[in-house]
């Protein structure tokens, strides 16, 4: 069995998407399986992968990030999802999003050290 | 180092592994259940009755307005008095630090040292230092938006940016290359607007993707724009809660002078118009609201 962990990005911005997966790749022992760019697309993708790591942007076209975390928990209640949020130190989103099921929240832009850390921790990775 | 970000406290305990996602989420709630409400303090000091309550929270069924905000309009509460029972419920809130510890998820010493680390940590992020002298709408909310538009423009586009004379527009916006906006929706009402040349978006998109041979890809470029605007504006969003304010927003909407010339403003509305020069080329950031 492969010790590889499979990451899926749901952003639907390409520029977000890269920078994330620059960081993500820089952890030994990660890769990216797919890049959904919808909340829909990412509960399908989750499906699909059964991934150890979902970044769920909140910001997405159709149902969004929110609903889509809810959706993948309500189905998936051991899922390791991290909140990626442009929305700076906003408390309320935060707890909305730590409520729906989300573990962690990785601020934009991003703080390599701080997403990796947060990244590591989750996967059960030194 | 974080740099620009503001945060608070719950998000750091919850990075550097302090307390438990479960453990912060009791916290924010023990600390909302001790908020007295409006209608409680109005109550308490007699400027409501309970049926005068009632009814409010009636007509709040019917429309989506803030209970405050309906008192005053039903003739029911004056503004003064609004505004008093407001600065009471504030200065009654308890900080999340004391929920936590009330919660039993910390004890004080670890408190105390914790908040420090986190005060020192914060202190990297940089306050807002534009002052703007004219009298204009939403000024807070221009100065806070320059003010993170260069910071950004430097820390994103590796670019020195140093802003102009303030002006009005009043019929469009002419499109520079990408004009990328957002809207403001809550305690203040208003269109963040960046108007980029193409020099500029290529720009950011070369530092963005750390290659300085990157090609030349319009859809990248207008997407790195986007992607550029909804960061700034969650900075800015930030930064207005940090003043008591509250700031929800849009996703931002992109477009192109292939497809647009201009953005309309229109006649109910003031656009505050910035210039801004990098060493790259020029950009306008503007805010657009009604009058």
């Amino acid at each position: 069995m492969s010790d590889t962990r499979k990451i899926l990005i749901a952003d639907d911005s390409r520029v977000a998407a890269h920078l994330l997966g620059e960081i993500i790749e820089s952890i030994e022992g990660c890769e990216i399986v797919d890049n959904a760019t919808s909340g829909e697309q990412a509960i399908e993708y989750y499906d699909k992968y059964m991934p150890d790591l979902v970044t769920m942007d909140l910001s997405m076209p159709g149902i969004g990030g929110m609903e889509a975390v809810r959706r993948i928990i309500e189905k998936h209640p051991d899922a390791k999802i991290v909140v990626v949020s442009s929305l700076g130190g906003a408390q309320d989103k935060l707890l909305e999003a730590l409520e729906a099921g989300a573990l962690s929240v990785v601020s934009k832009p991003f703080d390599e050290d701080k997403a990796i850390s947060v990244f590591k921790k989750l996967l059960g990775l030194k | 180092m974080s740099g620009i970000i503001p945060k608070f406290f719950g998000q750091y305990l919850l990075e550097k592994d302090l307390l438990t996602k479960d453990q912060l989420i009791d916290s924010i709630n023990y600390q909302k259940s001790k908020i007295l409400k409006l209608g409680e303090i109005a109550l308490q000091y007699e400027y409501l009755s309970d049926k005068q309550i009632a009814k409010i929270h009636n007509e709040q069924k019917r429309t989506d307005m803030r209970f405050g905000d309906l008192a005053v309009q039903m003739g029911l509460l004056t503004a003064a008095q609004l505004e008093e029972i407001i600065t009471i419920q504030k200065n009654n809130h308890i900080y999340l630090g004391e929920a936590i510890c009330a919660c039993g998820h910390m004890d004080e010493e670890t408190l105390d040292r914790e908040l420090n680390n986190f005060k020192e940590e914060q202190k990297a992020v940089p306050p807002i230092e534009v002052m703007i002298k004219e009298d204009i709408p939403v000024k807070e909310l221009v100065e806070i938006s320059v003010d993170m538009t260069e910071k950004m423009m430097r820390r994103l586009g590796d670019m020195i940016s140093k802003s102009g004379q303030i002006k009005r527009e009043k019929e469009c916006i002419k499109n520079l290359g990408v004009i990328s906006y957002m809207e403001f929706k809550g305690d203040i009402n208003a269109r963040y607007v960046l108007n980029v040349s193409w020099d500029i978006g290529f720009q950011i998109a070369k530092r963005t993707f750390k290659k300085d041979d990157l090609p030349y890809d319009e859809e990248l470029i207008k997407d790195t724009v986007s992607e550029y605007v909804n960061i700034v504006c969650g900075n800015i969003r930030s930064k207005v809660l940090e003043t008591g304010k509250k700031l929800e927003f849009q996703p931002p909407v992109t477009i192109t002078d292939k497809t647009s010339d201009s953005l309309a403003v229109n006649n109910n509305e003031y656009a505050t118009v910035i210039p801004g020069y990098t060493q790259i080329g020029n950009y306008e950031l503007a805010v657009v609201t009604r009058i």
